[in-house]
């Protein structure tokens, strides 16, 4: 059995997980943790992630043979390798949903789908690029425009009976856009839901021109968005694909699960090999 | 010594408060003799001279509203029949023309949007491009990192004009770009040398709007709030001459009030019983 540690560090959150794990399927998840970095230094916050993912393990430092990162891992300086987010990010789905064919990473600045094989070997991939709008930090500016929190955003969503349709908009002018709906006497909700529907509409793109069906789970920090997930499903639906939707409590975890998993694969190779 | 500018804009916004609210059937002259003494309550007694002084003039100063033209970004919500209401660009055209009689280029950053004009000898357009519906570009970018920075806007610009290196922002998306600059602040950059490149990219999105306009032709004339901008200023006048040659940008210090004129001399115009300035373009 190996013991080993992934960092998922994002441009919003450092993610931690503890894995220890057999390398032959039999893998278990001993911690994990999240910490928004919200302006601070991120190497600070990236030590307290750890510190905290550590102490969940209830394990000191010295029994974590390997530490992986992916994401900006280079300002990890306690890492041993490091692994794409792609590789990661399907890793993670594919263990907290075993049917995962499809993996949708909605992180704060960009989406990517990618599509997986049976060994979470990435097939294919599409994402969005040079526009933050549709990004995690796009919603964030709407929620700060609207005054509710983020964690709200999701059930305020689920809760809306006319959408606000909106065409893909910029994530900082779209602070107009919301001012003036919220002029118009347009609900919260409404206009969350949609957000959201725009969002959603973005990511169906994306996940179709990898593949007509399959399990989709949600990664990144935008798992969490209930709201989001809901139209996301949807908008596939719209479009007559057979694709299923899903999330998972420890979504936001996968890409850090994923690097602990590689890590600790990476490290038993390079054992046989030193003999 | 003049008025304060921010004082007397007070002053009159003060006075165009209570019309709106109270629905008092009041000139303003009416109007602006409490607002004058309920904003000078606290300034200095030589401030108090001179407000008194403009305000006075103002009073006194019949208008006799023959025509009326609305121009700018909420011209749809003016209560103006058609025929009174003109876009932005040709607005800016014409308002740029009066005040740089020579002037063949125009290139407006505002806080939304941007615009790249090319006018006639008569101030008339003749063809122009437009960013809009993204930050990128527009005077709302440098709003954004004013806020990322915890700056205020107006400290950008004096800021950004002591960079001591050229630093290239790869990001065009304005969210993208403060991502960039955390990342360049946690790495160790100056301050200064990457917001004098932030400056920069925001020029460079105006040159490329420039060039699909038509270039730049001399006379050059700057309009919008980015114009009041030092550092914007100056990374336009490197990048025109380096692509155009020398030649003469115009800035002027009421610029703000461009498009105003324009509309004003449309209006004026269409008194005058001119031809649509518009059928003579076209």
């Amino acid at each position: 059995m190996i013991t080993a540690g992934g960092m998922d560090v994002g441009a919003a959150a450092v993610k931690a997980a503890i894995v220890r794990t057999d390398n032959k399927g039999g893998d278990e998840l001993l911690a994990g943790q999240v910490q928004r970095i919200r302006r601070r230094d991120p190497k600070a916050v990236i030590r307290e992630t750890w510190n905290a993912a550590l102490e969940e393990a209830g394990l000191p430092e010295s029994e974590i043979e390997y530490v992986a990162t992916t994401g900006d891992g280079e300002l990890v300086d306690f890492r041993r390798g490091h692994f794409y987010s792609m590789t990661t990010h399907a890793r993670g789905a594919k263990f907290l949903i075993p049917e995962t064919t499809l993996v949708l990473d909605a992180g704060a600045l960009h989406a990517r789908a990618i599509h997986i094989d049976a060994r979470a070997k990435p097939l294919g991939y599409r994402m969005t690029s040079q526009c933050a709008s549709g990004s995690g930090q796009f919603l964030e500016n709407i929620a700060r425009y609207l005054g509710v929190a983020l964690d709200e955003v999701g059930e305020l969503s689920l809760k809306s009976r006319n959408p606000e349709m909106v065409s893909s908009i910029c994530a900082v002018l779209s602070e107009t856009d919301v001012i003036n709906m919220v002029s118009r006497g347009i609900a919260t909700s409404d206009i969350l839901k949609g957000i959201h529907l725009s969002m959603a509409g973005r990511f169906a793109r994306l996940v179709r021109a990898l593949s007509d069906d399959g399990m989709l789970t949600f990664t990144g920090g935008l798992s969490a968005d209930v709201g989001l997930v809901e139209a996301t499903r949807e908008e596939l639906d719209k479009t007559g694909v057979t694709i299923e939707v899903r999330t998972h409590p420890k979504s936001i975890l996968a890409g850090a699960i994923g690097a602990a998993l590689w890590g600790a694969f990476r490290h038993e190779k390079l054992l046989a090999k030193a003999g | 010594m003049k008025a304060p500018f921010g004082l007397l804009l007070a002053l009159y916004d003060k006075a165009i408060i209570d019309v709106e609210n109270e629905q008092i059937e009041l000139g303003f002259e009416a109007n602006i003799g409490p607002a004058l003494e309920r904003v000078l309550a606290r300034a200095s007694d030589d401030t108090r001279e001179h407000c008194r002084a403009s305000a006075e003039i103002a009073k006194t100063t019949e208008i006799d509203e023959v025509r009326v033209v609305g121009t700018g970004y909420g011209r749809a919500r003016l209560p103006f029949p058609r025929e009174q209401i003109r876009s932005e660009i040709l607005c800016h055209g014409l308002g740029a023309h009066a005040m740089f009689p020579e002037t063949r280029t125009v290139l407006d950053i505002g806080g939304q949007d941007t615009k790249a004009i090319q006018v006639d000898d008569a101030g008339i357009v003749t063809s122009f491009q437009m960013n809009d519906r993204c930050a990128a570009g527009c005077g709302r970018y440098l709003g954004y990192i004013a806020d990322e920075m915890n700056l205020g806007l107006h400290e950008l610009g004096p800021l950004a004009l002591t960079a001591q290196r050229k630093v290239r922002i790869s990001s065009t998306c304005t969210v993208f770009a403060g991502a960039e600059l955390r990342e360049r602040l946690a790495l160790g950059e100056r301050r200064e040398d990457i917001l004098g490149g932030l400056h920069r990219a925001i020029v460079l999105r105006a040159m490329s709007l420039l060039a699909r306009s038509g270039g730049v032709a001399d006379e050059f004339t700057f309009t919008g709030g980015v114009a009041n901008n030092g550092a914007a200023v100056k990374a336009l006048r490197d990048l025109v001459a380096e692509n155009y040659g020398d030649g003469t940008l115009n800035i002027s210090p009421d610029s703000i009030y461009t498009g105003a004129l324009g509309a004003a001399l449309f209006a004026l115009r269409d008194t005058e019983n001119v031809t649509d300035p518009m059928e003579v373009a076209a």
